[in-house]
């Protein structure tokens, strides 16, 4: 979703936001959203109510569009509004007390700097998927696939168009591709356990 | 709040986003060494919320959710979503931190009684504020200045065999379904079906459906390339027959049909027209709310015959074989039960190719033969929206081509330039007066 803002120094980018700039706000947007999401889904349930706040949260962004000279300035003002957002919504969810407590606990805590964590979880996804992309085609379609759509082992082995039977040779050597693929490491194994959801299928 | 604590790291400078990032990939893979894990210890041990983030990692559903959610190819969706809701909350003109700013717990705590108290004593001014009060909480103050309803977009819903939808615009790019040995897979905005091999047994039908405001392209099993328009459906089978391919369509579609010469293409269009296709390009127009089935032939040759003909009596036709550049119209009889009509079939010569196909372009073309309500039509099918007329519907019609990928108000500049005006209301309503 690029537009004409993407290239823009911080400089002019918000002075285009604070004169009530519609692509310049839809690029502010672009650049932060993710931690600000990022943020909201640690401390929110369902992730439909995490991309509620974060849409809340760049509303009032945009309410106070006159307001900011820097994208940390923003950043600041994000952190605090999503914040207090997670915190109401949570005062008034049901959950088991302690719980409860220990999330509000978190919430007023306060890191080195502004989203701190969520960068350093933006970096860790990147890193995941740059191993997922390291395997085969084939492979890496069926995995993400059944990831997503979370197959039983039979079905995936009908995606592979393998024959029943020989389910059993064919398991290990779909893992031990992965593992090679993966460098040989037991996080392969559990992505691999998530897939075919369940114990039964890993022959360790 | 309460004011924060500074972190250890501070004194831990080596540290940055990308080193502990790639110790903690490194941790997931069981790979770290003796002095890493102190690392990785030094920096939980600074915070909670590093604890906390640290505890989600290893929660199964946790990572799997968010690894959807940010994979390469549904990043754009979800990046997509948040900012629809953005727009959504605008429009409706919701006042901004509405939840924080009305005090109605108060009043419902019974503050009321001492305030009426008050106000006994105080009168005037006070009493007043109360009565004002005394209702639900003011409604959000309605912006309704600046809606921005938007043009459509790519995007539509597929129903498999077995009844299951998928919706294609929050979907990745990739394979999405199987379908009898099929593979479906969505790229950019159009459908694939990748046919390993051929199936005998019961046909299994798909079906691809754009709702308003939405466009899309599929490829069928045989490489028949299909541009659906707004509002619209086309069904098909997974693994054509083996003697022809037919499919059924309603709404506007425009064909490119794959050269096979052992099975003829067929279409049956809004169980009104059929169109025998002899390999070619077409395009067909067939919504409920219009007169006529238009079936447009830019390229080879079709055959287009009336579904519900007698046969002709008076030597009208009700089948005919379009060349290049003509149109066959069959009276739109969907909904009316006369199986009495004779359902003729007439031929327009020379039509305006580029105008009829040019939704496939990306633009509205208006023209003479385009009047005034068939172009609202359009709008509400493109823009999701309703058209209500004022005072009957002018006369009028317009000449050009308008994009359509500008948001409504825009295209509402350029048509207000003639004789008729436009004011948008709430619940996208557009209303049409003669100016």
């Amino acid at each position: 979703m690029e537009n004409k803002y993407s290239s823009y120094q911080e400089n002019e980018l918000l002075s285009a936001l604070r004169t009530g700039s519609e692509d310049a706000f839809t690029e502010v947007y672009r650049r932060l959203y993710k931690r600000v999401y990022l943020f909201a889904t640690r401390f929110v349930e369902q992730a439909a109510d995490a991309q509620d706040l974060t849409a809340e949260t760049f509303v009032q962004l945009w309410n106070k569009r006159t307001e900011f000279y820097n994208l940390d300035g923003v950043a600041a003002f994000l952190h605090v509004t999503v914040r207090n957002k997670c915190f109401n919504l949570l005062k008034h969810q049901h959950m088991k007390e302690g719980r409860k407590e220990e999330l509000l606990q978190l919430l007023s805590e306060q890191d080195s700097e502004d989203f701190y964590i969520e960068k350093v979880q933006s970096e860790l996804l990147s890193k995941i998927y740059a191993e997922v992309d390291k395997l085969p085609p084939r492979m890496r379609e069926v995995f993400l696939l059944s990831y997503r759509e979370g197959l039983k082992p039979a079905e995936i082995a009908e995606l592979l168009q393998i024959k029943v039977q020989t389910v059993t040779n064919q398991r290990v050597s779909a893992i031990r591709l992965l593992q090679l693929a993966l460098r040989q490491d037991p996080m392969a194994v559990i992505l691999l356990a998530v897939i075919c959801r369940g114990a039964g299928f890993l022959s360790l | 709040m309460v004011g924060f604590n500074h972190p250890v790291v501070e004194y831990n400078s080596m540290t940055t986003v990308d080193q502990i990032a790639d110790i903690l990939l490194r941790h997931l893979q069981g790979n770290l060494s003796g002095a890493e894990q102190q690392q990785l210890q030094q920096w939980l041990d600074a915070s909670a919320q590093r604890r906390h983030f640290f505890e989600q990692l290893h929660d199964e559903e946790k990572l799997r959710e968010q690894l959807m959610l940010f994979l390469p190819g549904t990043e754009q969706a979800t990046e997509q979503a948040i900012l629809a809701k953005i727009h959504d909350i605008r429009n409706t003109g919701a006042a901004a931190g509405a939840e924080e700013a009305i005090v109605v717990p108060l009043w419902k705590r019974g503050w009321v009684r001492y305030a009426a108290a008050l106000v006994l004593m105080a009168g005037g001014v006070t009493y007043f504020w109360m009565a004002g009060n005394n209702n639900k909480p003011a409604p959000a103050t309605n912006s309704l200045t600046k809606t921005e309803i938007l043009p459509g977009k790519t995007g539509a819903v597929l129903t498999l065999a077995d009844g299951r939808q998928v919706v294609l615009d929050s979907a990745g790019n990739g394979i999405i379904a199987m379908e009898s040995g099929t593979q479906v897979i969505l790229d950019n905005g159009k459908l694939l079906y990748d046919l390993d091999k051929e199936r005998g047994g019961k046909m299994q039908f798909n079906t691809m459906s754009t709702p308003k405001g939405r466009q899309f392209q599929v490829v069928l099993p045989d490489g028949t390339k299909v541009w659906l328009n707004a509002a619209s459906s086309i069904r098909y089978p997974v693994a054509f027959a083996a003697n022809e391919r037919k499919v059924y369509v309603a709404g506007e579609a425009y064909f490119e049909v794959a050269k096979d010469m052992h099975r003829p293409f067929l279409v049956s269009v809004n169980n009104t027209a059929d169109v025998e296709v002899l390999g070619t390009e077409f395009n067909v127009n067939a919504y409920d709310n219009e007169k006529v089935v238009r079936t447009t032939l830019v390229n080879g040759g079709v055959r287009v015959s009336a579904q519900q003909a007698e046969p002709p009596a008076d030597g009208r036709l009700n089948d005919v074989i379009l060349k290049p550049g003509q149109q066959a119209k069959v009276l739109n009889t969907t909904g009316k039960a006369q199986q009495n009509v004779k359902n003729p079939v007439t031929i327009a010569d020379d039509v305006d190719i580029e105008q009829i196909t040019a939704w496939k372009n990306g633009f509205f073309n208006f023209g003479e033969n385009v009047d005034l309500g068939e172009m609202m039509r359009q709008l509400e099918r493109w823009y999701d929206i309703e058209v209500v007329y004022e005072n009957g519907v002018p006369e009028k019609s317009f000449l050009g081509e308008i994009p359509r990928h500008l948001p409504l108000k825009d295209v509402l500049d350029i048509l207000q330039r003639t004789e008729v005006s436009f004011r948008l209301e709430e619940g996208r309503r557009l209303i049409v007066l003669n100016k």
